[in-house]
């Protein structure tokens, strides 16, 4: 199967469980939800970034338990091994879909996060360009750990508290960014920051992917 | 011997910064022990 | 010449003649240790006695970071080629270096109540230890879930080598978000000059701590190879 293949593939697959698919958005949605019931209303602008931030994070880590169980299970994966495209090529596909599947609706539930929290459409757009920029390399590093905890009975809390403390980076520039932008600084330099990690990660993170995969599956 | 024990009135921070250096040290070789205990035993 | 070594044969006779020497220089290391570190130091001139608790909060902060970085080494050997012992050394590490790192943050806080009036405190050094207890528990949580010895070392060098990778950047994340938040540091920045006798104390008790986590990671390392027998 060649790459380009496997990711229309993904995308037909992910299309097909669209009901799956929408359960961690509503997770994100429903947690949003509870802050503003919780907090006083002068409150919530402050802390909406990192509210936003915490609770993506969480949506996607839960939208990775998943990610590799069924290949695993099934045997999907073996067959994939055999194919003459590298599976590291093959996996790189499998999140671009999942990153389309699963971030992208976050994106567009963004305007109603400003809605409830009041945030103005400029700071949306940082949010939206933080989420962008971190987005990414969250999504590797939690697959890394998807890889790492497939086939495992305690997977999905275990991908969790891998993932969470090797997030932190992520979350924190991406809050610096936010925080920047709010005092009205130029915040291009932890911008170019989880740049740089995203970058660093997608073209380390499948090959890494695909040495664990090879691990959990020998 | 009274006022090294005392530690200057900060007695309860040193000794149980101390003491609970100790017990952790202690209960890493605790549980070798036993561990080594479980295998030589037939 | 480390493929001679990497047999069993060879290792486990090896480390257990080197045991008791380490069990030996760690308690005697650790009695001269505590004898400089309690007697001997003068009194800090800003923190009283307090400071004391420095000759078991140092050490156990650098070991909580050695330790990490010989799970590394043993990562990045077991990831490249096979070699058992190796596997076991990794598995055995990490409850010892999170024992470190839990003694570092407990030791610390113990400081900070008489020093800065709290137990704890969101400051740059804290959290990324934090951080790294959390790293170190996911490894253990890891290497524990997966049954097959192999197979756990495998996945477990995986998340060490990603951990370390990691490791340097959240340290570098969390300074930077706590000098935007926290500008005024409660550490003194740079500090009085170590007395050579304070210096001495910090350096046998580092010696002491290096020498019971090889006691223990050999006398570990030797229960795993006998049960591999078994």
């Amino acid at each position: 199967m060649t790459p380009s293949r496997y990711f229309i593939f993904c995308l037909r697959l992910l299309l097909r469980q669209r009901r799956e698919v929408a359960l961690p958005l509503f997770f994100f949605l429903i947690v949003l939800s509870l802050f503003p019931m919780v907090f006083p209303a002068k409150d919530l602008p402050s802390l909406a970034p990192a509210v936003l931030w915490i609770t993506a994070l969480l949506s996607i880590l839960l939208s990775l338990n998943n990610l590799f169980r069924e290949d695993v299970e099934d045997g999907f994966l073996t067959q994939l091994l055999l194919s003459p495209a590298p599976l590291s090529s093959l996996i790189a596909m499998k999140l671009l879909a999942h990153w389309i599947a699963y971030v992208l609706p976050l994106f567009i539930a963004l305007p109603l996060f400003g809605l409830w929290y009041r945030v103005p459409t400029e700071n949306l757009l940082v949010l939206a360009s933080s989420l962008a920029l971190g987005t990414p390399s969250l999504l590797i590093l939690g697959a890394i750990a998807a890889a790492l905890s497939a086939g495992l009975k305690q997977g999905g809390i275990l991908l969790m508290l891998i993932t969470l403390p090797l997030a932190t980076p992520i979350l924190l520039f991406s809050l610096t960014i936010t925080d920047m932008a709010a005092n009205g600084l130029s915040y291009t330099a932890p911008a170019y920051f989880l740049l740089a990690m995203a970058i660093v990660s997608a073209s380390l993170g499948p090959l890494v992917i695909s040495a664990s995969l090879r691990i959990s599956i020998s | 011997m009274m006022s090294f024990l005392e530690m200057g009135g900060y007695a309860v921070y040193v000794w149980s910064a101390y003491g609970v250096t100790l017990l952790v040290l202690a209960l890493n070789i605790l549980t070798v022990f036993l561990d080594d205990s479980k295998t030589t035993a037939p | 010449m480390i493929k001679h070594y990497d047999s069993l044969k060879i290792f486990y006779p090896l480390a257990g003649r080197l045991m008791p020497w380490f069990g030996w220089a760690f308690a005697l290391l650790g009695i001269f240790g505590l004898y400089w570190g309690l007697f001997l130091a003068p009194i800090d001139a800003v923190q009283g006695e307090a400071y004391r608790i420095m000759f078991v909060h140092v050490p156990s902060a650098w070991m909580s970071l050695m330790i990490y970085a010989v799970m590394t080494i043993c990562a990045i050997t077991i990831l490249l080629r096979r070699s058992k012992i190796a596997e076991y050394w990794l598995l055995s590490s990490s409850s010892i270096g999170a024992s470190f790192t839990f003694l570092t943050l407990v030791t610390g806080s113990l400081w900070g109540r008489p020093m800065w009036g709290t137990w704890w405190v969101w400051d740059a050094r804290l959290t990324s230890e934090l951080i790294l207890l959390f790293v170190y528990l996911g490894i253990i949580a890891l290497g524990n879930a997966i049954p097959e010895k192999r197979k756990a070392a495998q996945a477990v060098s995986m998340l060490t080598v990603v951990g370390s990778i990691n490791l340097p950047i959240i340290k570098f994340s969390v300074d930077w978000w706590t000098t935007l938040h926290q500008p005024a540091s409660i550490f003194r920045a740079g500090g009085s000059a170590i007395h050579p006798m304070m210096l001495t104390a910090l350096l046998l008790m580092a010696a002491s701590f290096t020498c019971y986590y090889f006691w223990l990671i050999l006398w570990r390392v030797r229960i795993q190879i006998r049960e591999n027998k078994q």
